[in-house]
C-alpha cells in the first residue's frame, strides 16, 4: 500500500509538472525547433527552454532554499555564482581578488578621463560600500576582497591625485551598524542608506568645491517613510528562495516637504518622462506591487538600471549640472543627490555606448563628473569609460 | 539524456509510460518497438550522431545471434564458435576505435618513437556498457542461455533499453531474454519501481552531487585552483576531497543503478542488482564481490571462466587470468594509465589476499576494525589514481595526503568541512545497510505511522531532488570514459 501511494503521487507529479510545463514551453521549443537549424545542440537548447518555464519553479526554488535553511547551509551554490549567508543572516555574493594589474588600469582609466576633460569640469572618485564591511561576517573560510580591491583602488587614485570620497569611512565614522545599512536579501543597500550617502556627497562639494549645502533636505526628520511589510525579495533571494533568508520589507523614504522634479529615462530605444513632486517624479509605483520574481522594488526608485537618466530639480539650491557615472546603487542615490542639484544625469556604462564618456562629458558642459561603484561592480566595462583615446 | 535531468523526468518518462500503457497496452511487439526507438531517441538525445554507431551495432550484432543461433539449431557449433568469434571481434574492435585508438597511437609515438597522427575520435558516451551487453547477447545465444532474436528490434531494445543504456548495469542477456517477449507487468513491480527510482535519484542529486564539489574542488586546488586567494592542496583537504570523492562515485553509480533497476521494473523488466553496500567488506575480494557487480560477473563468466579460471595447471597460469581481468577491468573504465595501473593495484591486492588468507572472513570477529581500515584506505588511494588525470597527478595528491607539509587545516577545509558535512555524514551512514537493518526490526509492523513516514520521507526525498534539479545545481556525469 505504501508503495502505491508513493506511486500514486510520483506518476500524478511528473505527469501534471510535465503537462503544465510542455503547455508553457510549447511556444518556444517549437521556435527553436523552426528557426533554428536541427543541430547536436538542439536538445541542450529545448532543455534550457524547459528548464526556464518549469511549472511552478519558483515553488521549487522554495524548497531549496527550505532544505539549505534546514542542513545549515552558508552557501547556496549555483555555477560559478555563490549566495553567502552572513553571520547576520542576510545575503551577499562574493568578490573576488582583482589583481593589482586590474587595479592600476581602472586607476590609469580614471586619471585619464579626469586629464582629458574641460579643466571647468571637477571629477571625484565616490567609492561605496560593498554588503561586507568585515570577513568576520563572511561564513567560515570564505573571503571577500571587495574591501581590499577598494583600498587598493583608492590608495592609486589618490596617489595620481584624482579626488576621492570613501562612503565606507564616512560609515564608520557615523558609528552606523554595517548590516542594518543593505537589505537582507539583496546586495543594495536601503534607501535611508542611499540618502545618508548623497548626503555625505553634497557636504564633500560643499567642503571641497563650495557648492551650497542645506542639511535640512536630508534630516531624516524631513523625510517620510511609508512601510510596506513582506514585499521585497531582492535577487540574491530569488536565487535561494524566498524560505532561505526570508522577505525583506520594503521602506520608501520620500521629502517630507516641497519639491519639483522632471525625470527623464532611456531604457533601451524608448523614453520614459514624469514630472511632479519627489514622489510623483522619481518614484515608479509599478515596482511597489508584491511580486516576488518578477517585480524588483529596489527599482521603485528611478526604475531599472537604464543606459541614461536625467532629474531636473526645479527649486534647487544648486545650480549645477551633475554627471553621475554609476551602478544599480544609484538608482537609490540619484534621487536624493537630486536634491540638492539643478540637474543629475547617470550613465550606466553596461548599457551606454552612444559615445565616449569623455566625449559626452566634453559635449554637455557638466560642472562634476562623480563616478561612483561598489566593488561588486569593479570590471573592464565600467572601468573602460568606453575608449579613451590616447 | 540524464535520469537527473528535468527534461527526462517531466517530459520524457511520462511521454514513454503514457504511450507504453495507455496506448499500447497489451500489444507486446508494438510496445518493444516503441521501447527500443525511445530508448534510441533517449541517446539521440545527448549524442544525435553516435547514435548512428549504436544502430550498427545493433544490426551487425543482430545478424551475428541470427547466424549463431541458426548454427547452433543445425547442430553445426564449430560455425556458430566462429561467428561468436567473429562477433566479439567486431565488438572489441568497435570499442578500440572509439575508447582507445587515440590512447593507442598516442603511447605507440611516445615509446616506439612512431610519429603517426593522432586521430581525434570523441567517446560515444556508455559505449563500454552496450557493447559488452550486445557480446553477452551473442555468447549466451551460443550458450544456450537464450533465444536467439529473428526481429532485429528485440535486439535492439535489449541492447539499447533506456534504463540501463548509460550507465549500467550491464544486463546480461540471459537475465532478460525470456522477459523481451514474455515479461508480465503489474502494479506491484510499476509502485516499486517508482520507489527505486525516486530513491537511486536521491543518492544522485542530494547526496552524490553535493559531495563532488569537495572532490572537484580538492583536484582542481592539486592543479593550481585558487580557492579565495589559497593555492596548493592542504592535508586536510586532500582527506576530505578523497572522502568525498569515495563517497561521490558509489552514490552516485549506485544511484544510477538504482534509477535503472526501478525503471526497468517500472517496465516489467528484472535488472540484477549492481551494488550491495561495498565500504562494508573487510577485504578487497569481498568488495569486488559487492561493487559493480555486473561488471565483476561479466568479466568473471565472459573472461575468467573461459581462459581456465582456478582450475589451471600451473599457479602462474591462475595468475595470469587472474592478472588479464584485472587489466580488463582498468581498461574498461577508460584509454588512461590511471585505469591500468588502478586494475593492476586491485590485481597485486587481490593476489595478496588470495594467498595470504586475508579475505577469508573471522567468525569470531576479530580483526575487523583493522580489516576494515585497511580496505577503506587502499579503496581510497584506489580512487584517487582513479579519480586523477594522469599517474604524476595521482602521485601528487597521495603525497598531499600522506606526507603533510605546510598548514594542516586551511580556508578550504574549514569552508568545505563545513558547507558539507552533512552530506558527508548522511553518505557515510547510508554506505552501511542501515534501510535493511531498520526494515528488519520492523518488519511485520503495522504501524500506521511508522509507513506514514516512510511516505512522507520518500516523497521529499524526491522533492528535495528536483528542486536541486530546478535550481541547475552542479550535476555532474562521471562516465565519460566508461
Amino acid at each position: 500500500m505504501k508503495n502505491r501511494i508513493i506511486a500514486f503521487i510520483f506518476t500524478g507529479l511528473i505527469f501534471i509538472t510535465g503537462c503544465a510545463t510542455a503547455y508553457k514551453s510549447f511556444d518556444a521549443v517549437m521556435d527553436i525547433v523552426r528557426n533554428g537549424e536541427l543541430s547536436s545542440k538542439t536538445p541542450k537548447k529545448i532543455e534550457g527552454v524547459l528548464q526556464e518555464e518549469m511549472y511552478k519553479k519558483y515553488w521549487w526554488i522554495d524548497i531549496h532554499g527550505l532544505t539549505q535553511r534546514i542542513l545549515d547551509r552558508s552557501v547556496v551554490d549555483e555555477d560559478g555564482s555563490d549566495v553567502f549567508r552572513l553571520t547576520d543572516g542576510s545575503l551577499t555574493g562574493g568578490c573576488s581578488y582583482k589583481s593589482d594589474e586590474k587595479i592600476e588600469k581602472y586607476i590609469k582609466n580614471v586619471k585619464k578621463v579626469r586629464d582629458r576633460i574641460s579643466p571647468d569640469t571637477g571629477l571625484v572618485y565616490v567609492q561605496l560600500p560593498f554588503k561586507v564591511d568585515s570577513n568576520d561576517q563572511m561564513p567560515p573560510g570564505i573571503k571577500s576582497y571587495a574591501n581590499e580591491n577598494c583600498d587598493r583602488l583608492l590608495a592609486g587614485l589618490e596617489k595620481e591625485g584624482v579626488e576621492t570620497l570613501d562612503i565606507r569611512k564616512c560609515i564608520h565614522d557615523a558609528d552606523l551598524d554595517w548590516p542594518s545599512l543593505f537589505y537582507t536579501t539583496d546586495h543594495h543597500w536601503r534607501p535611508q542608506t542611499a540618502c545618508m550617502a548623497a548626503d555625505w556627497i553634497a557636504q564633500y562639494l560643499a567642503e571641497e568645491h563650495g557648492y551650497e549645502y542645506d542639511s535640512s533636505l536630508y534630516d531624516p526628520d524631513n523625510m517620510k517613510t511609508e512601510v510596506y511589510e513582506d514585499l521585497f525579495l531582492g535577487s540574491l533571494g530569488r536565487r535561494t528562495g524566498s524560505l532561505y533568508a526570508g522577505i525583506d520589507d520594503f521602506e520608501l523614504v520620500t521629502p517630507d516637504y516641497e519639491t519639483s522634479f522632471d525625470f527623464t529615462s532611456y531604457p533601451g530605444d524608448t523614453v520614459i518622462h514624469r514630472e511632479g513632486d519627489f514622489r510623483e517624479a522619481l518614484i515608479d509605483d509599478s515596482n511597489l506591487k508584491k511580486d516576488y520574481y518578477n517585480i524588483n522594488n529596489y527599482a521603485a526608485y528611478t526604475g531599472d538600471s537604464t543606459k541614461s537618466t536625467t532629474t531636473i530639480n526645479h527649486d534647487p539650491i544648486n545650480h549645477k549640472k551633475i554627471l553621475l557615472v554609476r551602478d544599480s546603487y544609484s538608482c537609490a542615490m540619484q534621487p536624493f543627490l537630486s536634491l540638492s542639484q539643478e540637474q543629475v544625469t547617470t550613465l550606466d556604462l553596461r548599457y551606454f555606448t552612444d559615445e565616449t564618456v569623455i566625449d559626452h562629458i566634453n559635449n554637455n558642459d557638466y560642472d562634476m563628473v562623480i563616478i561612483a561603484y561598489t566593488p561588486s561592480a569593479f570590471d573592464s566595462t565600467r572601468f573602460s569609460f568606453h575608449k579613451i583615446p590616447d | 539524456m540524464l535520469f537527473s535531468s528535468n527534461v527526462f523526468i517531466f517530459i520524457f518518462l511520462p511521454g514513454v509510460l503514457f504511450v507504453y500503457y495507455a496506448l499500447l497496452r497489451k500489444h507486446r511487439k508494438l510496445q518493444n518497438t516503441f521501447l527500443c526507438l525511445a530508448s534510441l531517441f533517449f541517446y539521440a538525445w545527448g549524442e544525435p550522431k553516435f547514435v548512428l554507431v549504436m544502430m550498427f551495432s545493433i544490426c551487425v550484432n543482430w545478424f551475428f545471434g541470427l547466424m549463431t543461433g541458426l548454427s547452433r539449431e543445425r547442430g553445426r557449433k564449430n560455425t556458430a564458435k566462429a561467428f561468436v568469434a567473429f562477433d566479439v571481434l567486431f565488438n572489441l574492435t568497435v570499442i578500440f576505435i572509439f575508447k582507445y585508438l587515440m590512447f593507442a597511437v598516442t603511447n605507440l609515438n611516445r615509446f616506439a618513437g612512431t610519429s603517426l597522427k593522432v586521430p581525434e575520435i570523441a567517446l560515444p558516451i556508455g559505449i563500454s556498457f552496450f557493447t559488452f551487453q550486445a557480446m553477452s547477447y551473442v555468447i549466451d545465444v551460443y550458450r544456450g542461455r537464450g533465444a536467439y532474436q529473428k526481429n532485429i528490434l528485440n535486439v535492439g531494445l535489449y541492447i539499447s533499453l533506456f534504463p540501463q543504456l548509460i550507465a549500467g548495469p550491464i544486463v546480461r542477456y540471459e537475465t532478460v531474454a525470456d522477459e523481451i517477449m514474455n515479461r508480465k507487468e503489474n502494479l506491484d513491480d510499476f509502485t516499486a519501481g517508482c520507489k527505486r527510482f525516486i530513491i537511486g535519484l536521491a543518492k544522485k542529486v542530494i547526496i552524490a552531487n553535493n559531495v563532488a564539489m569537495v572532490a572537484d574542488h580538492a583536484f582542481a586546488m592539486l592543479k593550481g585552483a585558487n580557492f579565495y586567494g589559497e593555492s596548493g592542496l592542504s592535508f586536510s583537504m586532500a582527506w576530505l576531497g578523497i572522502i568525498a570523492y569515495t563517497l561521490q562515485i558509489f552514490f552516485d553509480f549506485s544511484g544510477y543503478s538504482d534509477m535503472a533497476i526501478g525503471l526497468g521494473r517500472m517496465f516489467g523488466f528484472h535488472f540484477l542488482e549492481n551494488f550491495n553496500y561495498p565500504y562494508i567488506s573487510l577485504s578487497v575480494t569481498e568488495f569486488w564481490r559487492r561493487w559493480h557487480i555486473s561488471l565483476g560477473t561479466w568479466f568473471r563468466d565472459y573472461l575468467y571462466i573461459p581462459l581456465g579460471g582456478n582450475r589451471t595447471k600451473t599457479k602462474a597460469r591462475h595468475l595470469f587470468n587472474i592478472f588479464m581481468v584485472w587489466f580488463c577491468t582498468g581498461v574498461w573504465h577508460g584509454a588512461n594509465w590511471t585505469f591500468i595501473a588502478w586494475g593492476l593495484l586491485y590485481f597485486f591486492l587481490l593476489v595478496f589476499e588470495k594467498y595470504s588468507g586475508f579475505d577469508v572472513r573471522d567468525e569470531h570477529g576479530r580483526h575487523h576494525v583493522i580489516k576494515h581500515i585497511y580496505l577503506l584506505l587502499v579503496v581510497m588511494c584506489g580512487w584517487v589514481i582513479f579519480r586523477a588525470d594522469n599517474l604524476g597527478e595521482a602521485l601528487a595528491y597521495l603525497r598531499c595526503m600522506f606526507v603533510p607539509s605546510g598548514q594542516l587545516v586551511d580556508g578550504s577545509a574549514m569552508y568545505y568541512g563545513r558547507e558539507f558535512w552533512m552530506f558527508m555524514a548522511l553518505g557515510a551512514l547510508f554506505s552501511m545497510p542501515v534501510i535493511p537493518w531498520i526494515s528488519s526490526r520492523l518488519k511485520g509492523s503495522r504501524n500506521v505511522i511508522l509507513a506514514a513516514a516512510e511516505i512522507f520521507i520518500v516523497l521529499a526525498l524526491f522533492l528535495v531532488s528536483v528542486s536541486y534539479l530546478v535550481k541547475s545545481s552542479y550535476n555532474p556525469f562521471i562516465y565519460f570514459n566508461f
